[in-house]
């Protein structure tokens, strides 16, 4: 058996694996959006977290190899400052890494570009249809459902070296 | 039974393991603690000279989870440099000597 755990606890997620894991799980979602539609969205929802996340943290300036973990809690206390508080369902998100994306611009580069406020309005819909918690629930999602977020979801990996800079 | 609704907040105020690390860690940073073996701070600034990344090594805190040593450094950091500097950090990492020195950090 791979070492998961062990191996995970030594290299943890860095900012540059973010973009290739959306990738991975969009991929997947769109191979089971028919036989597992509830399987399929939850991660079609993950890719777009990946890719929001990715965005905001490398427009805040963080660098490829930075752990994300190391990232999270100033992330949070920044986007508090700068709008209150957001839920960010354990960093889960989808709304809370939209809006901190587009704060991000905002405060550091002093406008938002369209894509990025584009992005904003399409993630604050999927964050009605997404939540990290259905990896716990099995048939809750309709087959035409999973393929709206699925085909939602591909818009932002299609974008996703063009919503950070 | 009435139900309790608690932030993730309000339960690391009432851990006293948390409050006492985060005690002697915001005295380090004041330059207040005695401590032999207290954590050691790195501070990395930007161009304008703003703390952007804060890296502190300590093995008292070995129990504690990568996410929660982090969270830990901005609560101390907020308290010692106050809100307005909070907006410039953007990385926070918390190591024990054993894991910075594998890293090759500070």
């Amino acid at each position: 058996m791979f070492p998961a755990r062990d191996f995970i606890r030594q290299n943890p997620e860095t900012v540059q694996d973010l973009l290739p894991a959306g990738l991975a799980r969009h991929a997947e979602a769109r191979a089971l959006v028919e036989a597992h539609p509830t399987g399929a969205t939850y991660l079609a929802g993950y890719a777009v977290e990946m890719v929001l996340k990715h965005a905001a943290l490398r427009t805040e300036g963080l660098l490829p190899h930075v752990p994300v973990f190391a990232t999270l809690p100033a992330a949070r206390q920044r986007l508090r400052v700068w709008l209150g508080d957001v839920d960010h369902d354990g960093y889960h998100s989808l709304e809370f890494w939209s809006l901190l994306l587009r704060e991000t611009f905002r405060h550091r580069r002093g406008e938002v570009p369209a894509l990025v406020a584009q992005a904003s309005r399409r993630a604050a819909l999927l964050h009605h249809g997404w939540s990290v918690a259905l990896r716990y629930r099995d048939g809750i999602v309709s087959g035409v459902d999973a393929a709206e977020l699925v085909s939602a979801a591909g818009w932002f990996v299609a974008q996703q070296e063009d919503l950070w800079s | 039974m009435p139900v309790e609704t608690r932030s993730l907040s309000e339960r690391r105020a009432n851990d006293p393991e948390y409050q006492d690390l985060k005690r002697r860690l915001i005295a380090e940073w004041r330059g207040e603690s005695v401590e032999g073996d207290g954590p050691s701070i790195l501070e990395e600034t930007n161009a304008k000279g703003r703390v952007v990344h804060v890296i502190v090594t300590w093995d008292a805190w070995a129990a504690f989870d990568g996410l929660v040593r982090s969270e830990m450094i901005v609560d101390a950091f907020q308290a010692v440099r106050g809100e307005p500097a909070v907006v410039d950090l953007s990385l926070a990492m918390g190591l024990t000597r054993a894991e910075a020195a594998r890293q090759r950090v500070g």
